[in-house]
Order: C-alpha cells, then structure tokens, then sequence
C-alpha cells in the first residue's frame, strides 16, 4: 500500500492532472483537425491511432523507472507536464518537416519506413509525456488514487469541450500552441512547494514556446497531392488568388478564384463553364461556385447528366438539393422553373462564404427568392422534414472528395443507408423523382451498392417490383438513378428513350429495355454474357429474387448500407484481395478502398507494439513478474480499456443522429462520458473512505453497469427518432441524459480497480495504466472494424460483454486477497 | 495498237493480286486492325455499337504521305545508358507483362520505349528506380507515369508520323518524348511553371528539339496549333475540357484519364465522329494524382 499524502499535495495531484488531461485531450482533437486538413482523412485515422500509443508507452516507461520517479516525484512531475506543453507545438512543427510520402508507400514501403517512424514517434512524444505526468500522480496519490484519476477524467471531458471551442478563433495552425497554454496555466497554479524551480521552468517553457511561434509562424504545409497544394501552388505562380477564407470546428473553408480552376462535375461534351470559384474543405474541392449573376448565364448547367433527370421531373418541381455545396445545381433547379428550392447542406461558413466574400461572384444565388438554404445535415433534415417534393437530389453523393469532418473521416453517411433513402422517398409527391448522379468506376461497386440500397427501400416500403420505379442512364462520365414512388409508365418509358437519343446517354435500366439499346454511344467493358456493361448485368441481378447471392458473390462489398452500418463508402472485401491481385498484380492496393485496409494496418501495428511493451515490465520488474495475478490484472485493465472506448464510440454513431452535427455529437458524446465518469470515479473516491469498494459490491456495480447499458443501447434508436424535433440544445440535453447513467457507472471500474492495486500490489499500478492506454488505442481502430463488419450494436453489445467479463475477473482478484 | 489490246490481261490481274497479298503480309503491321495494337483486358468482348469507333482517325494520311519527308526518329543521347534496363522494361512489363494486363503489340510503340532514356527524366534521387514497373514522385506534388500506362495510352492514339498530338500536362516531359519518337508534331503543355521549364531543359538536352512545350493551363488547349490528330490528357479530370474537344480533329481521337481526383480513374477514349457526335470507350481503371501523371493499370 502507497503512502498517503498531505490534502495540500493530493489536492497540487489533482490539480495538475485536470489540466494535463484537459490539454492532452484538446491536442489530440486539434491533431486530428490538423491532419485532416494536412493529409488525408485514411492517413490521419493511422496517425492518430499510433500517435497514442504514446499513451501506453508511458506506462511501460513508468514501470521500468519506478522507483527513480517516485524518489524525484515533485520535479518529475513537474517537468513532465512542461515538457508536455513544448513538445506540442515543437512535435507538430518538427513533424512537417518530416517528408513522409503518403501516395508511394504500398509500392514502395521500403523506402518509407525510416521517415514514417520518424513522424510517428514525433507524434506520439506529446501524448508519451502527458501520459507519464497522469500516470506519476496515479502512482503518486495513494489512497487518493480515484480522486486524481477522476480530475483526468474531468479534465478530459473539459479538453473535449475546449478543443471545437478553440477552433473557431483559431486556425488549426495555432491549436497546440494554444493546448500548450491550457498545461502552462495547470502548472502555474499548481503550488508548488519549490515555487523558485516552478517559475525557473515556467518562464523557460513561455521563451520555448513563444520562440518556436516566433521563428515558424504556424502553418500547415499541405500533402502534395492534395487541391489545396495544387492551387497554392497555382497562387504562387501569380494565377490563383484566396478569395476568402474562414474557419470553425467543421473544418477550414477556402475559396480559391483563377481562370486555371475548371472543377464542375459531370459536364458533358459542349459548352465551356463560366469561371468558377473552387470551395475547398480541409484541402479538398467540395464544390464550384459559377461566377455568374443569372440563370441565363448558366446554360452550361444543361449539358449536364443531373439536367437529364429533370426531364422525367413535373413541371414547376419543389426541389430539394441534399448536400449542395456551390450552386450549380441551384442554377440547373432555376432554369427547370423550380417553383421552391431548399439547399441542404452542413456547413455554416459555407453559407457564410457566399453571403459575404462571395456575393458579388456567384454566391447571390442562394439568395434568389426562390431559394431557401438551410445549414444542417441533410439526414436530420430529411428525417425532420414535414415538407413534399417533386425532385429531392442526393446532391453530396456527386462530390468526390473524402469525408472532412474529423469523425467521418472514414466515411460515414447517415443519409446513403437504407433508412435514409426511404425518408426521402416517403418526402416525395406521387410523381416526384429523387435521383442522384455518381461517377462511373472500373470495376464497378459504388453505384451498384446504391442500387442496392434503394432497392431495400423500395422493398422496405412494401414496393413488389421495384425494377419499375427506376431508371438508369449514363453518359461516358457517370450514372444517374432516378427513382419514383409509382411505377413508370410507358409514357415515362418513351420519354426515357427519347432523353437518351437527344442528349446522347447510354441507357443502363428501364423496365423493357432491349439489349441493342445497351452500351452505347459510350461503351464500358462488357460482362461474360456479353450483354450490355456490367452496371446493366447488375442491375438484372438486384432486380431479381436471387438478389442476395450476388450481393455475396460480388467482389466488392455491395451489401446495403443501413443506420447500424452507415458505411456507404466502404466498398472493401477482405475476402476478394486474392481476385483483386490477380487482376491488378503487385498495385491491387491501389486499386480498392484503402480505408479497411488503413484500420487494419492500425489495429495490428497497435497489436504488436502493445504486446512488445506489455511484455517488457514482465520480463524486468520483479514484482510484476513474479506476481501470481498478473494475467487477471493485464484481462481486467484490457477489458475495460477497451469496452468504455467501444460503448463511447457506439453511443456518438447514434448520438449523431439524435443531434444531427457530427462535430457537435462527437464533442457531446466524449465530454459527457468523460464528465459523468469522472463524477463516477469521484464517488468511488468518497465510497473508499468507507471501505466499500470491496470486490463483491464492485462486481455488483459492474454488472449493474452491462444491464443498463443493454437498456440504454436498445432505446438509443427510437430516443434518436424521437428526439429529433427538439430543438439543438434539447437534443444536446437528451444526449446528456441518456449518457448521464452509464457514463457515471463506467467512472467506477477503473478506480476501485487501482485502489485495488495500490493495496495488493502498488509496483503493477504504472504497468495497468499503461495496458488500460493500449487498450483504449486499440479500440479505436477495433470499434471501426467491428462496424464495418458487423455495425455498431454489435460494437455496444460487445463492450458490455467486456464488461462483464471484467466483473467476473475483478469478482476472482478480489477473492483470491481474501484467501 | 494500242486501242485494240486489252488494258489488263487475267494474268497481270492475278499477278498484281499476288504482289497486294505479298505486300500485305510481310510488312508488318499493315495486315493488322488497328484495334489489334490497342491493349484491353482479354476477356473484354468489343461491343458491335462501336465498330466506327474502331477506324483510324481519317486524315487522310496515305494523300499526305507522298509529300512528307520521311520522318528519322531522334536519337538522344542518353539513349546509350542503361540499354538493358529499358529492354528489360519493354520485355517484361510492357511486351510481355506476367500479370493480367494486356500485352502491347505495336512494334513502333515498344521500340520508343526502348529508346527513350527514363532515367533522365525523373529526379536523381529516383534514377535507381526509373525502370521499375511503378510511377514515381517528380516533385512538384506530380508523378511520372508507370512505364506500362505511358506505352497504353501512346499506343491508344494510333499514331502515325504525320499526326499532330497535343499533350494536356507534360509533367517530366517522359511522355513528350515518347510521342516524339512516334511524330516529329507533338505539342505539350505543363500548367506548373517549374515543371515546365525543366522539361524544357530536359528536352533540349536530349535533342527533342521538335517538341513544342508551353507553360499554360491546359484546359484551353493550343488554338494557334490546331486542330490536332490526337490529344492526350495525363491529368485526372470530372469532364472533357470542351475547347479540347473543338480543337480535334474529326476522326481524331482524346485519350484522358476520366474520374474523380480523389478516386480511381477510368482511361477513357473518346472519338469525334464525323458528324461531330461522339463515341468513347472505357480502357482500364487508372489511379492519377490530381492533375497530373497516370499511375498504373
């Protein structure tokens, strides 16, 4: 059992870990945003996940310098926490300094490895540090032990809220120079009892860190394949210019203008565009802005594949675009008469952009009077929607850059599931269309799965043949599905005929379709029968009742996306990667989703480097190694570590939907676990006092923790359903209700577990921290693969099994002291 | 007389038949369809519908061909280095690769392949891997091409010495060279400064003097010089730029990597028939950096 300690330290303890805590968590999401915006949203997922490893190395380090640390514990302490607060802004600056080449590496890997573990162990130095300081006054309080691992969790929960709050006065840029500040003003009130060493090394951390901001004025150097390099590059040269640029927790929001930018999606051969101002979201092209002031200067917007659509559209229609960034489909709404035309889309300085900056040069077209933006996900405005349409159009679907939000980064899309098509199929008037054009792909997957999609829909709506409610046709750059609630009619039919003949598109699917139809003007590769392309030989197959074998038999993952597995994007089958190399040799990788494939690499980098520096403590601490519990306390910190992160990230995929703001749902979601579990593992602290932490009572209270989250799991759905048409700040409080129980009883395991500890065996404390840190790393990338392979209930019903396994465990430590 | 004598006996007609079928079989390449020197995926059936797609482009080549001097490829001097390697190249990857992709056939294609001297063309810290079957970082946030993918889409413009090509995006000027080995007419534009200028350089250094290099945004095309037989376009791009498409010629054809930039690509070959409309064909799926250089099949 540890000493304990005066309430002037305990309280110094505390202190100081709210504030490391609350810094560490706000670098981590400031991270995550700078290297979104730096790189690419697969790359910053692996990124991050190794960077923490930084957090279980601390543990392993603790371990080995045990009794060093705690003989030098105040200035230890003190210095790992400064320490902490330099490294932020210098590891980010020293990191992009580090070539890493994140295009060439599956070919070229050997070339790579150097620079990568370079910008890895950079990374992860910041969250090694801070992590050592959390784990010194862990190992340092004592009997207090909950009360300073409750302010970590307080702390946290605040560094969630602080780091969006950050982001709207600050540029991703300055954001560790700012988490470097919040661990400053925790050590400058810390109270030291040598005020003279504290101030000595404060003043020194300012001059560090003011001269680091002083000699590289914050900046992110872009990948170099990314837009942003591209048309900053083009700015160098004289031929861009930044029209304006804004910023907030969404993401950083620039407009680019030069008579080199051309990016408007599928246009078909004919007339020129206008010039375009390109709107780039965290360095990727999100949309075009045409620089034009009526809807006779945008006759461009005809000789487009979305104009096509229009023609089997009532007249006059009330369109709604969903996910619209930039306006030319505004335009092409304007020109077809649209009676009303609601513009959906996420971002507010989007809508700010073309109010301001942008008014004069294109962005006066969100306020023609027919026109109705709304800043919001196009999901929860569906969802919420009381209105009828006679066109909706999947507009978010035809833009190609990746997720930039910092939880999507891989991908998810709550509107592309099932359930989402259906809301917008039950928005529409009886011969209202939704459709949504996206690019051809070679071999094809992504307009397939969407085919797929709709067609559960239709069939959740009782539709009997859906193979009559949808048309599709295509030109040589990409597809258009339009759908409608009633069958088409011959008259559709011929009208179909007639749009393919004048505009020159190759029909794909009508009911009645004839083969000398298919494949032309622009032929694709044709499949074994010989009929048509492969989007027609589709299309006969997920029309048929044999639908679900060529689901499986598919070579990409074609399955619908539904609300448990909104993963619309994921086109990736680990089961095809021996047809994927046979078809595309040594490059295969290249050629599919790397997504699965980057969580993968994540979990099993994390796996190996885990194992190795969990090994270590047993093969050099003495104590640890000849302790008979060793196995149950490496099961019980590992269990927990990675069920409280499984059941956080399953409650913020549901939660997003409740509140509808992937950002704000995700800083909700981990301040309110953070912040109830904190108040959870501050009772334990007040309950030790009277020695009613015992292992019967501990396992009650774990278990008591799986039923509820079952409870509380199953209700999330219909609550989010519910919920919906509260207002935000009701939304966010239902949030916080529903969090409020099971995060507070997920504050209890990890405490008692570490008082447990500091009386049976005090030495294992720094090597259970360390293994509950990987674990917690570990689960990141393990709730995504769980996901994508099975969807997230099974992620929350696996992280309470977890738990009850660690009841059980905690039920046999404690039995065996007592025996 | 004259007048009473047959012009052509049975005789002189079968002789000429005999010498015509001759001809025919043992210069190489005449017997073959054009379309048979393109590469496409084996089990691909060529759909009927693009049967016109499948003519040369028609400029009339053979009217042209008695008044052109005879075109003597460039030989330049970095030719001499690393002869192996790029025969290596040719043979194991392009002519004769061991994986599914499809074989170059075309006899004039291979033979620039083995001529033009890659490693001079990528910077000197990648030299050592100019023949391998891989793309490779130029800087500039570009790439140079997979051998493979710079041979398809050559071949894919069924060149002949008399046409004019105009390359969209000249990169490290490796393709430029390429195509100039095929036609003394090749005009390449490079939108990035820096790039452009040390193609320039390169180019000059390796006696292209005929190739024509511009530093201009490529979309717009080169109106002076056209129209143009064929255009090549090494950017991914979310649509045909249309003054490319005005400044081909009827009959000529686009090769253009076709898709998102952020995606897998589609090469792309788009025809402009004589009525102006148009037929395309997907080749492969490429994957392009954006705005620049193919990667791979």
């Amino acid at each position: 059992m540890s000493e304990s300690h005066s309430p002037r330290t305990n309280t110094r303890l505390c202190w100081l870990a709210f504030w490391v805590s609350a810094a560490v968590l706000a670098f981590e999401i400031s991270l995550m945003r700078i290297l979104l915006v730096a790189s690419w949203s697969h790359f910053a997922f692996l990124v991050i996940s190794v960077a923490l490893l930084g957090f279980g190395a601390s543990g392993t380090a603790l371990t080995l310098v045990r009794r060093w640390a705690m003989r030098h514990r105040d200035e230890t302490l003190l210095a790992l926490a400064l320490l902490t607060a330099v490294s932020m802004p210098l590891c980010t600056t020293l990191a992009q300094y580090v070539p890493v080449e994140a295009r060439f590496v599956p070919s070229m890997l050997h070339l790579h490895v150097g620079t990568w573990t370079l910008y890895w162990v950079l990374l992860s130095i910041p969250f090694f540090l801070g992590a050592s300081a959390l784990g010194l006054a862990l190992m340092v309080a004592g009997r207090r032990i909950a009360s300073v691992y409750g302010a970590n969790l307080l702390g946290s929960g605040l560094g969630a809220l602080l780091a969006p709050m950050l982001m709207y006065p600050l540029l991703p840029a300055w954001l560790p120079s700012a988490t470097a500040t919040v661990v400053l003003i925790g050590a400058a009130g810390s109270r030291s009892s040598r005020p003279g060493i504290l101030v000595t090394a404060l003043t020194l951390s300012v001059v560090v860190i003011g001269g680091i901001v002083w000699m590289e004025q914050p900046y992110i150097r872009p990948d170099p394949y990314k837009y942003s390099a591209y048309v900053a590059r083009l700015h160098e040269q004289g031929e861009a210019t930044l029209a304006a640029r804004l910023h907030g927790p969404r993401g950083v929001v620039e407009a680019y203008q030069s008579p080199a930018l051309h990016d408007l999606p599928f246009l078909s051969v004919g007339l020129a565009p206008p010039p375009v101002t390109a709107i780039v979201i965290d360095g990727h092209w999100t949309g075009s802005v045409l620089q034009i002031n009526t809807a006779d200067e945008a006759e461009v917007v005809d000789r487009t594949l979305m104009a096509a659509a229009y023609d089997l559209a009532p007249p006059q229609p009330r369109v709604a675009l969903l996910g619209e960034i930039g306006g030319m489909n505004i335009w092409l709404a304007v020109r077809r008469s649209a009676k009303t035309i609601e513009v959906v889309q996420p971002y507010p300085t989007v809508t700010e952009l073309m109010r301001g900056p942008l008014k004069t040069s294109g962005g006066a077209v969100l306020g023609l009077p027919t026109v109705r933006p709304v800043t919001e996900q196009p999901r929860h405005f569906i969802d919420q929607s009381s209105g009828m349409y006679d066109v909706i159009q999947l507009v978010a679907l035809e833009s190609l850059a990746a997720g930039s939000g910092g939880v999507g980064g891989l991908g998810q899309d709550d509107l592309i599931t099932v359930q989402g098509i259906r809301a917008c199929l039950e928005s529409l008037s009886d011969d209202g269309i939704l459709f949504v054009c996206r690019g051809i792909q070679t071999p094809p997957r992504d307009n397939i799965k969407l085919l797929a999609t709709i067609i559960e829909a239709l069939h959740r709506m009782n539709v009997a043949e859906p193979a009559k409610h949808v048309v599709i046709v295509r030109d040589y750059l990409a597809v258009c599905t339009i759908v409608r609630v009633v069958p088409l009619s011959a008259e559709d039919i011929a009208q179909v005929r007639m749009i393919c003949n004048e505009r020159q598109l190759t029909p794909v699917w009508f009911v009645g379709i004839r083969d000398d139809e298919l494949n032309q003007p622009d032929a694709l590769p044709t499949p074994p029968d010989g009929i048509g392309d492969w989007y027609h030989f589709a299309a006969k197959r997920l029309f048929s009742p044999n639908s679900d074998m060529f689901i499986n038999q598919w070579h990409f993952n074609i399955r619908p996306a539904t609300d448990d597995r909104p993963f619309f994007h994921d086109f990736f089958k680990l089961t095809s990667i021996d047809a994927l190399k046979e078809a595309f040799g040594d490059l295969w990788v290249t050629r599919t989703e790397l997504a699965y494939l980057f969580v993968l690499a994540a979990g099993a980098i994390i796996t190996v480097i885990a194992v190795i520096l969990i090994v270590l403590p047993l093969v050099f601490v003495r104590d640890i190694r000849l302790s008979t519990g060793r196995l149950a306390v490496f099961s019980y910190f590992a269990a927990i570590g990675l069920a409280y992160l499984l059941l956080e990230m399953t409650f913020l995929s549901r939660l997003t939907r409740l509140i509808g703001d992937p950002v704000l749902a995700a800083s909700v979601t981990i301040a309110g676990f953070l912040l109830f579990s904190g108040a959870g593992s501050m009772t334990v602290q007040r309950l030790s006092s009277g020695q009613h932490t015992g292992g019967p009572l501990a396992s009650r209270l774990i278990f008591g923790l799986a039923a509820m989250g079952v409870i509380v799991l199953f209700m999330l759905t219909p609550l989010a359903a519910l919920g919906g048409t509260l207002p935000l700040i009701g939304r966010c409080a239902v949030a916080m209700v529903v969090i409020a129980p099971v995060g507070y009883l997920m504050g209890f395991p990890m405490p008692m577990a570490l008082l447990h500890l500091d009386q049976s065996a005090p030495t294992a404390i720094p090597w259970a921290w360390g293994i509950n840190g990987f674990a917690s790393v570990l689960a990141a990338p393990l709730a995504m693969i769980i996901g994508l392979t099975w969807g997230f209930l099974s992620v929350g019903l696996i992280a309470l099994g977890l738990y009850i396994f660690a009841g059980l465990v905690f039920l046999r430590l404690t039995r065996r002291q007592r025996t | 007389m004259l007048i009473n004598k047959p012009l052509l006996r049975p005789v002189d007609v079968l002789v000429a038949m005999i010498l015509v079928v001759a001809v025919v079989t043992v210069i190489p390449g005449w017997s073959r369809h054009p379309q048979q020197n393109t590469a496409e995926n084996s089990s691909r059936k060529e759909p009927e519908s693009n049967q016109d797609e499948k003519n040369p482009p028609e400029d009339d080549a053979e009217a042209t061909d008695e008044h052109q001097p005879p075109f003597d490829p460039p030989t330049p001097p970095a030719s001499s280095e690393r002869i192996e390697e790029r025969h290596h190249m040719v043979d194991t990857q392009i002519a004769g690769a061991s994986d599914r992709r499809s074989r170059i056939r075309n006899e004039a294609v291979l033979e620039a392949m083995r001529i033009v001297p890659r490693h001079v063309f990528v910077p000197l810290d990648m030299r050592g891997h100019a023949y391998k079957d891989t793309p490779l970082p130029i800087g500039e946030g570009q790439t140079i091409s997979q051998p493979y993918i710079v041979a398809l889409m050559t071949d894919l413009l069924e060149l002949s010495p008399q046409s004019k090509v105009l390359e969209i995006g000249t990169g490290s000027a490796y393709q430029a060279a390429v195509l100039a080995q095929l036609t003394p007419h090749v005009y390449t534009i490079e939108i990035i400064e820096a790039l452009a200028d040390r193609a320039k350089q390169v180019l000059k250094q390796e006696a292209y003097d005929e190739v024509h290099c511009r530093h201009a945004d490529g979309y717009n095309g080169w109106e002076e010089e056209a129209p143009f037989d064929a255009i090549i376009v090494t950017c991914a791009s979310g649509h045909l730029p249309p003054p490319l498409w005005d400044q081909l010629k009827p009959g000529g054809r686009i090769v253009i990597p076709i898709g998102g930039i952020y995606e897998l690509q589609r090469l792309v070959v788009l025809t402009k028939q004589k009525d102006g409309s148009r037929r395309s064909r997907t080749i492969i799926s490429v994957r392009f950096v954006p705005m620049t250089r193919a990667e791979s099949p």
